[in-house]
């Protein structure tokens, strides 16, 4: 059962992958015939291939385990203002000049910004986290982060910090690279290692608050470290690519769609599922003919929205 | 000496002196509503911030052992155990067997619980489906997997039908017979009388009564604790109780 899923995945990655690849401004190309199209498939599409799949990895990992340790199905990096928080750090030291677009204390940066949002969301909304209090905490803290973000690349002295306003708030894979890349992997990879080691405790999440308090984990510690773990794997994300939203909520839900509710095997199909979702968003933005490219997080929320909406209709109900 | 609780003071809703437990056997914590019950048990399961010495576990100071010595000594079932993720009853068994080191295979652990609680036609069959009293079940069993010294379990028959209460009280006697202390908050007088073989009564938090069913239900104890006047009718099958309520002068 396992095994054959892996497998499928594999192929269905491959391909994808192979066809990603192949898709160019102006026509489709199954292999790279000459030096010029070897080095556009090597140095530019590939590692915006490696970045979106990545992003979508770490956010599809990280909403499945936001939505597991809140007991809360809303939950998810932008929702959460985790993504904001994220985003405002880094964009401070960005753009007053305080570090280089590609240092790799960014994602330390972003890590500490994520963790503070995470404080005033737990300060807000820490007593109940199963309830709507909590996502209209977050939804107050990315609301504030979104305007933070404005008013910082309005004040940044370099001249045309305000024209990426869109990037950050919406996520790009466009025009990035290996440096990028190199950004997130160590996040993703660190992450997933911390969340792999917890996974008892992940797993354990189906049971009510007081049940699992008996059932034998240090509660505050590793519940710190998982935090940190997604807060981890956000700020790889968002210093990488800016803020996507909805691929979070969506790869979850999509995996439970397929009949995956384990928490501990949820969160490694969304992590899965969220890769692969990205990828096709960010094939559709390059397919799409539009005069200007669109942005990713734009395409991921014109699918998402309507998954939030319908969501929230069921919860309401139920 | 099992179970020792000397100045145990929990906020504004439990301050209980003194109370001991020389042996395993099973007891019925009862009390009204707010009487402190569930922070009792709560308090004894290490769930709640407590004193150092307030409460010695055979020869452990509870506040100081460590959550895995807990896990392993003392099992608990809240009053409002849940599981909301449409997992399968045999999932939630074995999730249930977390941190839980075992002499048994943890599928022989399952299997035991299984027949004693009846779930064998419920295992794999998701949690959210089944009924109230059915999912009670499941985490009574949960609850019963490990050996621990003590095992405490907050109003277990909540939702069940009378003959799976009176099989659940069977099981729960069968335990504290094979050497297990079983505290249990019960809301049904009745039935605690006939199977626990002492009774703690709470009232405002205070431990009002400890001792057989005989001295803790009696009229004076009743009347102030319950408001109720009770007659008990008894024979050799078991014990029921006609109540009346009282009113407020004659309560005072």
């Amino acid at each position: 059962m396992r095994s054959s899923w892996l497998w499928g995945y594999l192929a269905i990655s491959c391909v994808l992958g192979w066809l990603y690849l192949g898709i160019g401004h102006y026509h489709f190309a199954w292999w790279p015939v000459d030096v010029l199209q070897q080095q556009i498939w090597l140095e530019i599409r590939l590692p915006r291939l490696l970045l979106a799949w990545l992003n979508g990895c770490a956010l599809g990992a990280a909403g499945a385990t936001l939505q597991v340790l809140l007991r809360n199905p809303l939950a998810e990096p932008g929702l959460t203002g985790v993504a904001g928080g994220a985003a405002v750090a880094t964009v401070v030291v960005l753009y007053f000049g305080w570090l280089g677009a590609v240092s790799l204390w960014l994602p330390i940066i972003g890590l500490l910004g994520g963790a503070a949002s995470l404080l005033v969301l737990w300060a807000i909304a820490g007593r109940d986290p199963s309830g709507t209090h909590l996502i209209l905490a977050g939804v107050a803290v990315a609301a504030a982060a979104g305007a933070v973000l404005a008013v910082i690349l309005n004040l940044a002295p370099n001249p045309f910090a305000f024209q990426e306003l869109s990037l950050w708030l919406m996520g790009s894979v466009a025009n990035r690279g290996w440096p990028q890349v190199s950004l997130i992997a160590p996040c993703v990879v660190i992450g997933a290692a911390i969340l792999w080691s917890q996974r008892a405790f992940i797993g354990a999440h189906i049971f009510d608050q007081a049940t699992l308090l008996s059932l034998g984990f240090r509660y505050a510690s590793s519940m710190w470290l998982v935090l940190m773990a997604v807060t981890l794997l956000v700020a790889g994300s968002v210093v990488s690519a800016g803020i996507i939203g909805f691929i979070g909520l969506i790869a979850p839900h999509l995996v439970r769609l397929l009949g995956v509710q384990q928490p501990a095997r949820l969160l490694w199909y969304s992590a899965m599922s969220g890769g692969l979702l990205l990828v096709v968003v960010d094939a559709l933005v390059k397919w799409l003919p539009t005069r200007v490219e669109l942005h990713l997080g734009v395409v991921a929320a014109i699918i998402g929205a309507p998954v939030l909406i319908l969501l929230l209709q069921r919860t309401a109900k139920s | 000496m099992i179970l020792t609780v000397n100045q145990l003071t929990i906020a504004e809703r439990l301050d209980i002196k003194h109370c001991a437990i020389q042996k395993p056997q099973f007891i019925g914590v009862i009390g009204a509503n707010g009487a402190g019950k569930s922070t009792f048990l709560a308090a004894l399961a290490g769930l709640l911030p407590i004193a150092p010495h307030s409460i010695r576990l055979q020869q452990h100071d509870l506040a100081l052992m460590t959550v895995q010595q807990r896990r392993q000594q003392i099992s608990y079932l809240p009053q409002f155990a849940s599981v909301s993720t449409p997992v399968s009853v045999l999932q939630v068994l074995q999730q249930g067997l977390v941190n839980l080191t075992l002499a048994e295979q943890g599928r022989a652990a399952i299997e035991r619980v299984c027949d004693e609680f009846n779930l064998v036609s419920l295992l794999s069959r998701s949690i959210t489906e089944l009924s109230g009293g059915e999912q009670r079940r499941v985490h009574v069993a949960r609850a019963c997997l490990g050996h621990a010294t003590l095992a405490l379990f907050d109003e277990p028959g909540s939702g069940l039908d009378i003959g799976y209460q009176l099989e659940l009280m069977d099981h729960l006697k069968a335990r504290s017979d094979q050497g297990q202390l079983v505290i249990a908050a019960l809301h049904d007088l009745a039935l605690a009388a006939q199977y626990c073989d002492q009774l703690m009564l709470l009232h405002q938090g205070q431990l009002v009564a400890y001792g057989t069913a005989n001295e803790v239900l009696s009229d004076r104890h009743l009347a102030n604790t319950f408001g109720i006047k009770a007659t008990w009718l008894c024979n050799d099958d078991g014990v029921a109780l006609l109540a009346q309520r009282l009113t407020i002068n004659q309560n005072s």
